[in-house]
Formats: C-alpha cells, structure tokens, sequence
C-alpha cells in the first residue's frame, strides 16, 4: 500500500477537517474528543498494516523547485509515529471526561486534532522541507493550548515558542544550507549524498541539527523552556507536551545521528575511545542532561514541574543513546522513547486525574489518596518504577541496553551519568507518591472520588503497557531491529523472553516470575498481619504543642514540603541557566532595541538629518 | 551651538553640490530636449505643430500636459487639505482693515483686478502668465475684499462647485483627446493661426479652466481659513 | 488596456465630488465604484498584457511628450495597490463615511500613486509622488490623535528635503543627459563619470527609499503608523510603499549602478531589517509595532531585490503587502480606534471574532508560519539567496524572522487571550468590511497552499524587470 495515500490523506484530511471539529466540540465535546479517539485508532490500524513495507517513496506537490512534500516509510519512522498515535489514542479517550473542567474545550480540540494530523505528517516525511513544515504546525498548535491554561501559562508559552521557533529557524537554515549544495531534500538522498561532503561543512550541518533537535527534545542546554511549559499547561496536555511533543526532537537527533551516517560522516575526525568527537561531545550533553534534570527534579516543589525536569533527565537518555550509535545505545535509546512516552503519559494523566478531582498539583496541599483513587495511584507507581529503571517494567530494559553500550564503550563519564540518573529518578519519583498518595489525607480531600472510567481507561492501557513490554520487551524490540539493520547497525540479539548483551543475557519472564513471587509473599504477609494505626499528623511532631505558625501555614509541616532539603543543600547555589537564557537573550535583547528606539527613532528633525548624515558618512567609510 | 551645526552643514552641502555640478558634464544644448520645443518641432514634420505663440505655455500645456495636470491636482489637494483641517477648527484668522480708505478703495481696485486676471489667463497661450498668475490674481482679490473690512460674501458653495467643474472639465477634455485622436490631452481642436486670440486648440481652454480652477480654489483657502468668529 | 483611465477616473471623481451635492451614501458609493473599476481593470489588464507597451500622452513621442509604461512588472503592482485601496475602501464602511474633502483627497491619492507606478518621465513620477504626499497630510489625520498632527509635521518635512535633493538630481540628470524619459536616460546613462553617477543615483534614490521606508529616511514612519488611524495608514504600508519599490527597482534595472551603491543599499537594507525586527519586539502598541514590522518588511524586500532573488521578492511583496493591510484595518477594526495596547488587546477576539482571526491570519502570513502565504514567498527568498551563496545574511534574516515570529504570536496570543474577561459584549463590524476582509484572509491561507497563480504573475513580472530591452523599444521605438 503506498504510504503516499495513506499518511498524506490522514495528515492532510484533519487538517482540513479541523474547524469541523472545532465546531463538533462546540456543540458537545465529548463527541469531538471520541472522534479524534477514533481517527487516532483508525490511524494506528492503518500504520499497523503499512509494516514491513519500507523506503516506498511518494510525491506530492512541489514546493520550491525540486523539493515536494513527500512522505515515505522506514522502521524507526513507523516505530515513532506508532508511539505518538498510540499515546494520542490514550490522550483523547482521557479528554472525553477531563474536557469538561477545561476553560476552552473547543479551542483545545481543534489545536489537538492539528497536532494529531502533524504527527505522522512529521514522522513518516520523506524529505526535510515536510519534516519542517510539521514541526512548525506541531509548536504553534502547541503555543495556544499551552497558553490557554492559565494567566502563567500565556508566559511560559511565549518561552516556549521563542526557543522552539530558533530550533526550527536553524533547522530551516540548515535546510537550505543543504538544498544548495545537494539540490535535494530527500532524506534518503541525503544519507547517500552527505559522505561526500567534506567534513566542516558536515560539522556544521550536524551542529545545527543537533541545535535545534535539543532544544526540542529539551535535553540540556536547551531545555529551560520545559519546567514552566509542562507545568503551566493544561493537564492532560503535558502528557502529550512530555509523553510525545518532545521526541520530535529526539527524533531529529535520531535522523542526525543514525540515518545521516554520523559515525561514517565523522570517520576522519578525533575520535575519543572509539566514537567520534562531535558524537562524544553530543552523548556528554546528553550525560549532563541526565544529570542536571535528576537534581533540578528533586528541588521541585509542583508535581508537575517535578514530572517535567524528570524528561530533561530522559531526554538526556535518549540523547546519549542515540549519540554513541553502537548496536545497544540505538535499541536502548529508541527503546527509551516508548519507555518515557508511556511513563511521562502515565504520570501526567496520574496527577491530571488528582487535579481533576482535587484542584491542585502542589504537593504539600495534597495526601493520602491511595485509597480514593486506587487507578491512578496504580498507574503512577507502575510510571515511576519504569522511570527509575526497575525490573519488571519496560524501563528496565531500556537502560540495561544502555548500560551494556556505556560500559563496553568505556565511557566513564557517560555511565557514571546514567546511573546517576536512575538512582535519583527514584528519588524525585518517589515523593510525589509519598507526598500525593500516602500520607496524611487533608480534610477537605475526604470526599475525593476516582475519576469516571473513561479516564481510567488510558491508564489502565498505560500500565498495563509498561508491565506487557516488561514482560515481553521482544514485541518492542522487533522493529527497533528492523530500524537498527535498515541503517546498518548490527542488531540486537533476542528471543521471544531473552535478551542477549554483551555482559550477558536475561530472560524476561523469568524476572518477571521472580517479581511477582516476591510481590505475592509480601501481599500474604500484609494481609496476615496486624493492621496499622491511624495516627493524626500533627501529633507526630508537635508533640501535642501547637506552634503558631502552623495556624498559618500547615503545609510548614506537611512533610512533603521541601522534601529533600538536605540532599538540596549540597547544590543550593548553582546558577540558573533559565535565568540565564531570560535576561542574558530575552532581556538584553529587548534592552537593545529599546536603546536603538532612544537612539534613532526619536522624533526630532534635527536628529533625523544627523542620523541621515552618520549613515552616509558610515556608508562612505565603509565601502 | 545649533546654528554652528547648520552652517557648517550647509557649507559642506554647498561645497559638496558645487562639486558635483563641477563634475557632471554638460550635454550640448542642441542636444537636449528643449532644444526641440524651441523650435516646435517634436514631430520632426516641417510644419509648427505648436500654434501657442507663448513658448513656456507650449511645454507646460502641450509637449508636458499631464504635469500640469498633476501640479494642478497638487494644488487641490493642498487647498483641500487645508479646508479639511479647518473645518474643526474653531479659530480663525481675523484681520481686517476697516478704515473708510481701505474699503472703498478696495471696492473700486477689485473689478479692474479681477479683469486682469481674467486678462492673464485668456492670453495665457500669447503672452507671459497663464491659468496659475490669472486665478492667484482672482484670490488675491477675495483677500482684498476680505482684508478691506470683510467685504467678501461667503460664497464657499459657488467658489467649490467652480472648482470641481472647471477641474472636471479638463480631465474631459483630456478624454476626449483620448477618444478623438487616440492619447490623452491630445489636442483635438482645430489649431487655428499663431498669435491669434483662437489659437492652439485646446490650449486656451484649459487655460481658462485652470484660471477658474485656481482662483476659486485659492479664494476658498482664504475663506476658510479667515473669519474670525463668525465663520 | 489604457492606463489613462487609472489615472484620470479618479482624478475625475476628486474633482466631481466638489460638484455633486454633499450626500454621504453618495459620495461612499462614488468611491466604492471607482476603486471596484480600477481593481477590476488593473486585474484584466493584468492578465492580458502580451508586450510592454507605452502610451504618449498628447501625442507626442518620447522622450519629448510624457509617457505611461505598462508593462508586467507595473501592471503587476497597480494591481496590488488597487486591491489594498479596496480593501481599505470596504473596511472603512465600518467607521468612516466618506465626506467631500476626504473623499476627494483618497481619490487624489489613488490617481497618484497609479501615475507614480505608471509614470515613464522622471520629472512626472515627481509630480505624483507629491500629489500622495499631499494627499497623506490630511488624509494621516483623519482620526485625529494626540501626536497625530506632530508625526504628519514630521513626515511633511522629511518628505520635502527628500524631494528636494531629487529635484537637484534630476537637474543634474538633465544637465548631463538632456533628457527626463527614463527609457531615455537609460542609454545615455552612460555619460555620467562613475563618480557621480553613483551620486546622482543614490540623489533619485532618495525619496524612494524615504517611500519604501528604507533606514536612515524610515524614521518618521514608526511615529505615523502609531499615532494615525489604522485606516489610512494601510494606505501608506498597502500603496505608497510598493509604489516606491517599484520605482525603485525600475531605475535600477534601466540605470546601471555600480557595486558600491549596491553594497551601500544592502547594507541599509539588513540594518533596516534588523532594527525593525529588534525595535519592534519591544513595542507595547500594536500600531507602532506593526510599523515597525512593516519597515523591517520594506528592508526584507529590498535586501531580497538585492541578493539576486527578485522573483521571491516580488511575490513576497505582494504577500506582505496584502497582510499587512489586513492586520492594519483588522486593528482598527478590533480597536475602534482606541487603545492598542498590548495589555488591553487581551481576550478582544471574543469583541470581534472575524476579525480576530483575519489579525491572525494576516500575522502568520508575514511570520512565515507553514500554510500561510508568507511561509511560500519566505522560502523561495531564502533558496535564492543561499542560491547565490549569501550565508551571512541569510543567517541574519533568519534571526530576523525569528524576532518577528514571536512578537507576532505574542500579539496573536494576547488578542486570543481567554483569560481576561473583556467588558462590553460583541462588536461586530459591518458586514461588507467583515467579509471583504474575510476574503482577503482566506485568500491568504488559499494563496499559502496554491501560490502557482502568484508566483505566476510574480515570475513575469520579474522577466518584465530584467527585460529591459523590451522597455526601452516600447517607448523610444513607437510612437
């Protein structure tokens, strides 16, 4: 079947029908909602079928000169654009009941229904000129959703998108930068062309691929934008902003460093232990990013900012994975992608369920809801236990595979880093758990309730996703291997329950037998035991006294408040590259052109002739 | 301080243009175009084409009508600009003469300069002046009026319609050059003998209608802009 | 087709204005008519030119007579002036009836800025462009502001020095040449020494660049753009800006000019851009912005003309032309002409939802967003000038675009704010304006995704330019 008709029409039709749904929504939105649903389903079927048939390539209408719209299909594109459906399938049947506490439901729809119709359009492009034309319909629909949330939100959107359009202007340079030289766009052409090239005019194609890819993918230092965009937008949308949005751009790190032959492209540069320099230098950035988004998340005092900072941290990942280019990094990174697409989905609609219900997602206002909503609570331990890279859930795997790369590389520092961030994924991981579902439950929360079922639904799909590919990861890794040798990589080696490293093997299953043994004998002990006490909470460190301040503010001592306030102090006084990006650039930049205003626009006569003679006198030197 | 600026601005833009003329070179006048209206021969046929004894009339109506068309728009555009500006404008301008000399004087000098100027713009094609000289001189006779104790009655309405008609009619005209011989402001009238009063056509008529056109106009911009309180 | 009538109707119907009795539905309908019958002949006439052709005026041949070219490049943009005075003509039902000055004055206006494209003659193309000029200084004031006046003062002033140093220049011209017919002057171009002809060019130049709002001569342009009605400066963005391009790039293909005055005018071009874009992001006015942004727009053009991509610039030109007239009168529609700030702007889409989404569609065109016009024109600008191995500008235009790109979603973001509550409910505009300038929006967007008929008349236009052969035998080898 030629993926021409398919994922053209599909892109091309929603996008045509979006006012439709636009209007849908405004009638009932729920309809609008299970529409996109199904058109997401349906687009999922489609894919499903289209498997196996790789490179057919197809035209579409000419855009400049020797450059078309066209789409084609590979398995790393299928495998991405499968993900991204599957979690806007989850997303829509979740909105058919969270839309209804959303301020601009229809507005919301619309914006969604366009992104849905980018995403294969984005992943399944056959040239550049059509990966950036997605890529740019995708950060505006997400520009005004982000915005539509709250007051704070318009901000952080316009962060947001200032960061975002650089990385699609230097995408956009990078393009033209290339259509000079080769007069094609096609990236199947290019992967051929490129090795002819010489090496500077490579570097600087990978620099700024790399560039804007970051800033997308937000892994550091590009990634300021996140914390305030994922946390400011409207719920249910940060699982798609955090579960789908930000592997676009890893998505172009994957085209730079795996389909265009980095490794090849680079042969003849230093190589450090074996990997090219800019690959190195890439994988560091990506080590850091684990790094500074592990410690930035356990500072966090807003779940989801917390649950935002975690993605730099597997943005890091999957950069660094994709960046050694070796047989395990390139399963583990594209593994990692289905990993953090299912985990962040499952811990943003988690805490979009306790917002639905309480409110709030600050973690000192909230506690003690394992019991009132027992689905959600389930489908976050199952996110964090993947996050923090813990057997038997898929997220096991996926670093394993990139363990297995770092070490038989001999990169210190990269293992170093991903280690880091697996042991303090679980501590930022954990205190929103402790924080949000254990503990003391607030007075005014007594009556929460689970969400309605259509909400659990996606959830209850999330998890149960992350438990299946636990299981059986093989299902996972069979187009990662496709992918891995279409671009010639070798492989990686597994059965239906095994997986075959370099350190050794592991059969799946087993662990997974092993797990639950464990979990039925502590379930047994639990339920013979004796039962716990309730305890007030205030009686636990007050002593019986009551301070004053506590009249004031309770959440003081609410013991998730600063949680980790002494693991912080080890790196309280670190600067802030946020800041550092909002008045270095934002700032200055608008200084500037206020000074430029004073200096020549300023509206007197004389100071026109002078401005008009320093010009010509300025013109006349210069030339 | 300023002031040194601008002199010194000025000197080296006088300094700067000298040198410029200096360097530019000069095309031999029998080379340029206006050698060629001089001797009223564009067409390059033999015959005058060009009946307007008055040399001057010949370029600006004839050899480049649609300038004058233009400098005649300008003018309107200018005079209704001014009467847009003016008609929120609560103050005006108000200084009469109102000495018995001025005024009757006044009532007798303006039949004879109204003459004149008619003079002016009916022998536009034959003598120097023409359609600007003759209606600036028709204003400068609204003005006296006014200034000799506000004798001018305010007949804005008749001074506008002559304005719009007569500024009508030579676009017309200019149409009907187009419809009879094929351009516009062709000059379809019969071109008669040089230095007779019915002479080069179409020439004196637009002449006259630029008199009118101009008079009415200028004598509106002092109407509007004067009367002091009683507008 | 006869380029008179573009001229001369208009002028007839200033003129008839005086004359006919002062009824405002009459004098509205007058306008509407002539600028529908303009528009619709500079459209026809558009599509059926085979050849330049010229027209002597009186009958004379030139150089001695004045002449009108109509070629596909000035065919090309009287069309766009035409169509942006339409759309300011329709979208002015909403507020303005048309009285007899100001009536007059818009019917000036337009036969000049047609001559000024039209014109063959250098001294004619003189007489036009102060027939605008003066036409402007009223019309800028029509709802008159604090500031509106002082700016107006301004831009007269400029406007005179500029003209001036054009009148030296043509005396010179003449002086050196014998001639003002510019197909004329373009094969005795060549008298002139090298030394001052750049001189002398760049002294012709002169109020086109204060026309096309080129840095250092674009200084009183911000000022008008935000104290004047967003009505009438849509005339200035959507007519007097192109008329002065165009102008523009026709002395330049007709008079060789060396690579100094090339470089020279690149150079200001990009600093035009540049300070533009950088200025305009910390404007809070939306006028002032947008002026702004129209500026940096004109450097655009002429930085593109300059780096060997006309075509693009040529179909860019239309495209900005178009959107900004929309977003200026979407404006003032939106605003009612009353305070434009950013801060007050928020949540107005609910106010006038038409015209909220024709602002926004106008600013995703000149932003480049992917589906709009401006995003087509965009990228040919941008494959010309790698084409021609322009990488540093090229990387300063696109910081340029992204500057640009986000003060304009951050204005489409305040307009569409849904979280302010805005007092008074819906406003909606008169209906003729709200779908005139629907239309024009969905043009847009339809222009964004089929721009072959465009770029069709853009590429002819350009052949038109480069052509000039084919100029000069039009109007020296007729008549």
């Amino acid at each position: 079947m030629c993926p021409f008709g398919t994922i053209s029409s599909f892109s091309f039709s929603l996008l045509i029908i979006s006012p439709l749904i636009y209007l849908l929504a405004r009638f009932d939105r729920r309809w609008a909602s299970a529409f996109l649903a199904l058109a997401s389903g349906l687009g999922l079927y489609k894919l499903a079928t289209m498997y196996g048939e790789w490179g057919l390539p197809s035209q579409s209408f000419e855009i400049i000169p020797n450059v078309t719209i066209s789409f084609t299909n590979s398995p790393i594109q299928w495998y991405f654009a499968f993900i991204g459906l599957g979690i806007m399938l989850t997303i829509f049947l979740f909105e058919i009941s969270w839309l209804s506490k959303s301020r601009t439901p229809s507005a919301h729809i619309f914006f969604e229904a366009v992104i849905l119709a980018s995403l294969p359009g984005f992943f399944m492009a056959g040239d550049l000129m059509t990966l950036y034309i997605f890529f740019e319909l995708m950060s505006w629909a997400a520009f005004f959703i982000v915005s539509q949330a709250s007051e704070k939100s318009e901000k952080a959107a316009r962060t947001f998108i200032a960061m975002n359009t650089t990385g699609a202007m230097a995408l956009l340079y990078v393009l033209f930068l290339l259509y000079t030289r080769f007069s094609t766009l096609n990236i199947e052409e290019l992967r051929t062309l490129l090795p002819s090239a010489g090496a500077g005019f490579n570097l600087i194609i990978f620099a700024l691929f790399v560039f804007s890819g970051l800033i997308k993918a937000g892994s550091f230092p590009l990634h300021t934008w996140l914390r305030k965009t994922h946390g400011n937008a409207p719920d249910s949308f940060s699982a798609v902003l955090s579960g789908y949005l930000i592997k676009y751009g890893s998505f172009v790190v994957a085209v730079t460093t795996v389909i265009f032959p980095s490794l090849l492209l680079f042969s003849n540069a230093p190589h450090f232990m074996g990997l090219p320099l800019p690959n190195y230098i890439l994988a560091v950035l990506g080590g850091v990013s684990i790094i500074v988004g592990t410690l930035m998340a356990i500072k966090q005092q807003d779940a989801k900012m917390l649950i935002a900072y975690s993605s730099v941290s597997h943005a890091g990942y999957i950069v660094m994975a994709l960046a050694m280019v070796s047989s395990y990094s390139v399963a583990g990174g594209l593994l990692h992608v289905l990993v953090h697409a299912l985990a962040a989905a499952g811990m943003f609609l988690s805490m979009a369920a306790v917002k639905y219900r309480t409110g709030t997602t600050n973690m000192s206002e909230l506690g003690g809801l394992v019991d009132r909503m027992p689905v959600t609570f389930a489908t976050y331990l199952i996110s964090i236990i993947s996050t923090a890279g813990i057997p038997p859930m898929v997220g096991f795997v996926s670093k394993w595979l990139i363990y297995q790369s770092t070490i038989t590389g001999g990169f210190i520092f990269l293992s170093f880093a991903a280690f880091f961030g697996s042991i303090g994924s679980f501590l930022y991981v954990f205190r929103p758990l402790a924080t949000v579902f254990f503990g003391q439950r607030p007075k005014r929360l007594e009556n929460v309730r689970e969400v309605p079922f259509i909400m659990q639904l996606p959830m209850i799909i999330i998890s149960a996703l992350t438990v299946i590919f636990g299981v059986l990861p093989s299902i996972a890794l069979k187009p990662i291997a496709e992918a891995e040798r279409y671009y010639g990589i070798k492989p990686v080696s597994f059965s239906f329950s095994e997986i075959r490293g370099a350190l050794g093997s592991w059969n799946s299953v087993l662990v997974f037998f092993v797990f639950m043994l464990g979990f039925i004998m502590a379930a047994v002990i639990f339920y013979l035991a004796r039962k716990s006490v309730r305890v007030g909470l205030l009686e636990n460190y007050t002593a019986g006294e009551i301070p004053r301040e506590i009249i004031n503010s309770p959440e003081l001592y609410h013991y998730a408040h600063n949680f980790y306030r002494p693991v912080e102090r080890l790196y309280e006084h670190h600067p802030s590259l946020e800041d550092f990006y909002e008045t270095a650039l934002g700032e200055n930049l608008k200084k500037f052109g206020v000074f430029l205003k004073t200096l020549f626009y300023n509206h007197r006569l004389d100071w026109y002739l002078y401005v008009s003679i320093l010009t010509i006198l300025f013109l006349w030197w210069l030339l | 301080m300023k002031k040194l600026l601008a002199l010194i601005i000025s000197l080296a833009l006088f300094i700067f243009l000298f040198q410029l003329v200096m360097e530019t070179p000069s095309k031999l006048l029998s080379e340029r175009v206006s050698s060629r209206y001089v001797q009223k021969n564009v067409l390059s046929s033999g015959e005058a084409e060009e009946t307007s004894a008055n040399l001057v009339t010949s370029v600006v109506l004839s050899y480049r009508g649609l300038d004058t068309l233009g400098e005649v728009t300008v003018l309107f555009a200018a005079a209704t600009g001014v009467a847009f500006f003016m008609k929120n404008v609560k103050e005006r301008l108000n200084f009469l003469f109102s000495s018995f000399i001025v005024q009757t004087g006044a009532r007798v000098v303006s039949p004879l300069l109204v003459t004149l100027g008619i003079y002016i713009f009916i022998h536009g094609h034959l003598t120097p002046g023409g359609g600007f000289q003759g209606g600036t001189t028709i204003a400068i006779t609204t003005l006296l009026l006014y200034v000799a104790g506000g004798l001018v009655e305010r007949k804005r309405t008749v001074f506008r319609t002559l304005e719009g008609l007569s500024g009508s009619v030579y676009v017309l005209i200019g149409l009907m050059g187009l419809a009879v011989g094929g351009a516009f402001l062709y000059n379809f009238l019969p071109l008669g003998k040089i230095g007779e009063l019915f002479s080069s056509g179409i020439v004196p008529v637009i002449y006259v209608l630029i008199g009118i056109k101009v008079g009415s106009e200028l004598s509106n911009l002092v109407l509007h802009t004067t009367g002091g309180d009683n507008s | 087709m006869n380029p008179t009538f573009m001229i001369a109707i208009p002028l007839l119907t200033a003129f008839l204005l005086f004359v006919l009795p002062k009824r405002r539905w009459l004098n509205t309908l007058f306008i509407t008519l002539v600028a529908l019958f303009t528009s619709v002949y500079s459209i026809a006439g558009l599509f059926n030119i085979e050849k330049s052709m010229s027209f002597g005026m009186g009958g004379w041949p030139t150089p001695f007579g004045i002449n009108l070219v109509v070629d596909n490049l000035s065919a090309f943009f009287v069309m766009v002036t035409q169509l942006s005075f339409l759309l300011t003509i329709f979208a002015l039902f909403g507020w303005y009836r048309a009285e007899r000055y100001s009536g007059a004055l818009m019917m000036t206006f337009l036969a000049a800025v047609n001559g000024m494209i039209l014109t063959g003659d250098l001294f004619n193309l003189f007489v036009f462009m102060e027939i605008a000029s003066v036409s402007l200084f009223a019309l800028l004031n029509l709802r008159e502001s604090s500031g509106s006046l002082k700016a107006t003062f301004n831009y007269m002033v400029l406007n005179a020095l500029a003209s001036s140093v054009y009148l030296i220049g043509i005396a010179l011209v003449y002086r050196a040449t014998g001639t003002l017919n510019m197909a004329d002057l373009s094969q005795k171009w060549g008298v002139i020494s090298e030394a001052s002809a750049t001189t002398v060019f760049l002294m012709l130049l002169t109020p086109l660049l204060l026309k096309a709002e080129i840095f250092p001569l674009n200084l009183w342009a911000p000022r008008i753009y935000g104290r004047s009605s967003a009505g009438i400066t849509t005339l200035l963005a959507g007519m007097v800006a192109p008329a002065g391009f165009y102008a523009m790039i026709r002395l330049f293909s007709l008079l060789s000019s060396s690579g100094t005055t090339q470089n020279s005018l690149l150079i200001l071009a990009v600093l035009t851009m540049v300070i533009g874009e950088v200025v305009a992001l910390t404007r809070k006015s939306l006028r002032e912005m947008l002026g702004f942004s129209s500026v940096a727009g004109m450097g655009v053009l002429l930085m593109a003309a300059l780096s060997n991509a006309m075509e693009g610039a040529l179909f860019h030109l239309f495209n900005l032309a178009l959107a900004k007239v929309v977003m200026f009168l979407s404006v003032e529609l939106l605003t009612a002409g009353g305070r434009d700030d950013l801060e007050s702007l928020k949540g107005t889409y609910k106010r006038n939802p038409a015209m909220a989404f024709v602002f926004a569609s106008g600013a995703f065109s000149v932003a480049g967003l992917p589906l709009f016009a401006g995003f087509r024109s965009k990228l040919i600008i941008l494959s010309d000038m790698m084409k021609a191995e322009h990488y540093i500008i090229t990387a300063v235009f696109i910081f340029a675009s992204i500057v640009e790109f986000f003060y304009y979603t951050r204005a489409v973001q305040h307009i569409f704010s849904s979280n302010e509550e805005i007092a008074g409910g819906r406003q909606c505009s008169h209906p003729l304006s709200t779908l005139v300038l629907l239309a024009a929006a969905i043009f847009i967007i339809f222009t964004g995704i089929y721009p072959e008929s465009v770029m069709a008349l853009a590429e002819k236009a350009q052949m038109a330019l480069t052509d000039v052969g084919a100029y000069v035998a039009s109007v020296l080898g007729g008549m």
